[in-house]
């Protein structure tokens, strides 16, 4: 008998095991999904492997909002299971985690737009020098910092700007386009994956 | 300040009932439901086909044989599965044929040496090192192994429907799946390793 038990439970661990892919991605049936939870809650090595599969699953996810694949693009059963998905008793500390890494994300942004606001005080002048002599709009751009000079070269080049200034310490550019191209251009780079935060300077002088 | 946003317009509000009905104005030649499909799968099948057979230049020859193969065949299209999961059996199989010319060997069922004891995942560095070598340790997977993965993280689809997908028993995705786990593992540990 006990042998019985043992064999049948740890054909339980494998099944479970090979079935936490789908558990992750919230696809499986309902009864697959309660048998895999009853399973997870007391199986501390499928919990460790959720957690791994769950990061996994997150990069992807990241990739495919990088990709611009909108969730009508995707299975509609992952974007639901994504969003409102059971996720294992396991994971608490890993969104913990990610929790912390989203504020440090936000940090990073706040320091960013600072440096953008100290950019625009320090800059102030040569805007009001330029801006009415009609030679184009001047834009704050951030580049994400794996963007290479080719990558930014190109960029510079589609959008039909130049780059008069920066970067900063925190990695600012002061981008001088056509005033008629302005939107278009803005637009352009908001579009671009290399770019980060894109600010109208003439915006802050004059509301 | 103006912070990058997703692109709302990018969305395809085409449901799955839409897509069969453009799918059956493909099968009565109709060229520009044809048009609006392509547009539809175009990013969705360059992104599983990079993801299947890591060979960029190849993608495209194989999307548009893909799509050759959805124009001539659209009228065999029985309504029993949805129009993604037979659109991309199509791709899937393109994508073996074209690895085939290529050279490229199909299948690696067996961990190939790969059975090492798995790191464990509360550690910080690792969602670091999975994102920096994620690509690369892909690449270490077998195609089959790569599309078992792409279809699942990326795309969402069910065990069942992956394997619909990739014709086979359900079984043998899990066992592609189970295999391509402890691939990426061993991957990225020997490069954690290297470091």
């Amino acid at each position: 008998m006990n042998g019985r038990i043992i064999k049948f439970e740890g054909s339980v661990h494998a099944e479970a095991d090979r079935l936490l892919p789908w558990y992750i991605n919230g696809t499986l049936e309902e009864d697959e999904r309660v048998q895999l939870e009853q399973h997870l809650a007391e199986c501390a090595q499928c919990q460790r492997e959720a957690a791994w599969l769950r990061m996994l699953q997150e990069d992807f996810a990241e990739q495919a909002q990088q990709d611009d694949a909108s969730p009508q693009r995707r299975h509609p059963r992952h974007h639901a299971a994504t969003r409102s998905g059971a996720r294992p008793a396991g994971l608490t500390r890993k969104r913990r985690e990610r929790w912390l890494a989203w504020l440090a994300a936000m940090q990073a942004v706040a320091i960013l737009a600072l440096g953008v606001i100290m950019f625009r005080a320090q800059h102030a002048p040569y805007r009001t020098l330029s801006a009415p002599g009609g030679k184009g709009a001047l834009l704050v751009v951030a580049f994400d910092p794996r963007t290479t000079e080719a990558q930014m070269r190109e960029l510079m080049r589609s959008d039909d700007a130049r780059i008069v200034g920066g970067p900063t310490e925190s990695g600012v550019y002061i981008l001088r386009v056509a005033d008629e191209r302005e939107a278009a251009t803005r637009k352009a780079l908001l579009a671009s994956p290399q770019v980060r935060l894109v600010e109208e300077l003439g915006s802050g002088a004059n509301p | 300040m103006r912070k990058k946003q997703a692109d709302p317009a990018g969305e395809n509000g085409v449901s799955i009932d839409g897509e069969a009905v453009l799918l059956d104005r493909v099968a009565a030649e109709e060229k520009d439901a044809f048009e609006a499909l392509y547009r539809l799968y175009r990013p969705r099948l360059q992104r599983f086909l990079s993801g299947v057979i890591k060979q960029p230049a190849s993608v495209g020859e194989i999307l548009d044989d893909t799509m050759m193969v959805v124009w001539r065949k659209a009228y065999t299209f029985n309504h029993r599965s949805k129009v993604s999961t037979w659109i991309f059996a199509i791709a899937y199989r393109q994508s073996l044929k074209a690895l085939r010319r290529l050279g490229e060997p199909e299948v690696f069922e067996t961990s190939e040496g790969s059975d090492v004891s798995m790191p464990g995942p509360d550690d910080a560095l690792q969602h670091q090192e999975l994102r920096k070598h994620l690509d690369d340790a892909l690449g270490t997977l077998s195609p089959e192994q790569r599309a078992v993965i792409e279809l699942t993280y990326y795309f969402g689809y069910a065990c069942s429907e992956i394997a619909a997908i990739m014709a086979c028993p359900v079984d043998t995705v899990k066992t592609r799946m189970f295999y391509a786990r402890r691939k990426l593992k061993a991957s990225l540990a020997s490069r954690r390793e290297a470091i």
